[in-house]
């Protein structure tokens, strides 16, 4: 349904969203991933079912009247490739894994987790040898 | 009616309660009196242990009621009421020993020995002792009580032998529900081991043309066949852990694979696929012995 230009601009602004934290996508299941936006809701989730890649991004319409369906739009299954804006299904990876790593805490993920250890052990880690200059 | 026949003398060794002397004598004396008019001589007369029994003793019941009744026993005790009440135990009346014919322990009094010892003796059947207010062991059962005994007891029969039967059915039940669910599993053994067959020739398919979606494709399908079965080996066939282990070992390489195939484009899908066509095909062929031996066997024999 959406044309390559459309796809690319989409992936684009999703993953440029996702990276500024503006949009929070929730995990759904074991792998996959979903928010709602506006009038769409936007999915990444695996295209056999079995938590592996290829990642498919699906664009449904959501209803606002309960007596409507939500409608399915269009989907993109995503490529493993260097990314080109020409072929939007070779961003679909790397917007998944933007979106996952952001579902789990993104940036503060890191130093949440660290913060936890700090608590446990508040001394600072040990040099190794190949960082010390000599 | 043999009851409980034992005489309760409470003559000499217990000690008599005076009042209850008092009201022997001044109950008693009247109704002894009474009694000495009224009584029938003859039974005690034609009674074969009328040697035995103590002199001029008679006995009056009064009602069949015995909780409410008494039993006055008049007479002169000429040799003191300690001996009469001995040979009160052995005293018949009507065939039947007194206190059976009463249907209750009396109560003896002799109050006032001494004085009305050649008198009168007052057997008081107790509703305290001999008749608890929670048992009746005196009235006779009549034939509705012989009805609903016997009604009673087959009731506990008939209980007994639903219960056998109840416990044999859930025993045949449990039987049942095993083999059918062993019957199950066997039918999913069959209807899979032929699709994993058909996977393992669209690996080998993949693997001739190196086209990484049919790669994907048969990968993804013999996963999906590989997790199932694995699952019936687990639930129902304990003895085949070993080919549960090696199914699902296949089914994760498959899984890597495909992930490999995805994740790398540029990866030789041919070369890819040996290592893990070489599992599926032990796989395959594991299953398909399991599966002709399930086949072939007989209902309820093993190893058949």
């Amino acid at each position: 349904m959406f044309s390559s230009e459309e796809w690319a601009a989409l992936v684009g602004k999703l993953r440029q969203l996702t990276q500024a934290g503006k949009i929070s996508w929730t995990a759904k299941g074991d792998s996959a991933l979903s928010v709602d936006l506006g009038s769409a809701q936007y999915r990444l989730s695996s295209r056999d079912e079995d938590d592996q890649p290829p990642w498919v991004l699906t664009v449904t319409k959501r209803s606002t009247d309960w007596t409507e369906p939500d409608r399915y739009v269009d989907s993109l299954t995503g490529i493993y490739q260097e990314e080109v804006s020409s072929i939007p299904a070779s961003l679909v990876p790397g917007l998944r894994d933007i979106a996952y790593r952001m579902s789990l805490g993104g940036p503060q993920l890191a130093s949440d987790l660290l913060s936890e250890m700090l608590e446990v052990d508040p001394t600072e880690p040990p040099k190794y040898y190949g960082d010390t200059p000599f | 009616m043999g009851r409980s026949a034992s005489v309760r003398t409470t003559l000499a060794p217990q000690p008599v309660l005076p009042c209850r002397s008092v009201v022997a004598v001044f109950v008693g004396l009247p109704v002894v009196v009474m009694e000495i008019i009224v009584v029938d001589q003859v039974s005690a007369r034609s009674h074969p242990l009328r040697e035995v029994p103590p002199p001029n003793v008679q006995v009056r019941p009064r009602g069949r009621a015995v909780v409410h009744g008494f039993v006055v026993l008049c007479g002169r005790a000429a040799r003191g009421s300690k001996l009469i009440a001995r040979r009160l135990a052995h005293w018949n009346w009507q065939g039947h020993t007194l206190a059976s014919a009463r249907g209750c322990r009396p109560w003896v009094f002799a109050g006032g020995r001494r004085q009305i010892a050649n008198l009168s003796l007052v057997i008081m059947p107790t509703t305290t002792e001999a008749h608890p207010w929670w048992i009746d062991w005196a009235s006779t059962p009549g034939l509705f009580d012989w009805i609903s005994l016997l009604l009673t007891v087959g009731g506990f029969v008939f209980a007994y032998f639903q219960f056998r039967k109840t416990r044999s059915a859930t025993v045949e039940a449990t039987k049942a529900l095993t083999l059918a669910q062993s019957k199950l599993s066997e039918r999913a053994v069959f209807a899979i081991a032929p699709q994993l067959s058909h996977s393992r020739e669209d690996i080998q398919l993949a693997m001739k043309s190196g086209n990484d979606r049919e790669a994907q494709r048969a990968l993804v399908r013999f996963t999906n066949l590989a997790d199932e079965i694995a699952d019936v080996l687990i639930d129902s066939f304990a003895s085949n852990v070993v080919l549960a282990g090696q199914v699902q070992a296949a089914s994760a390489r498959a899984k890597k694979v495909k992930y490999t195939i995805v994740t790398k484009p540029t990866t030789n899908v041919s070369t890819a696929l040996v290592p893990v066509y070489k599992e599926v095909d032990a796989v395959v062929m594991s299953v398909d012995k399991l599966a002709a031996g399930l086949r072939n066997k007989i209902e309820g024999a093993s190893n058949v």
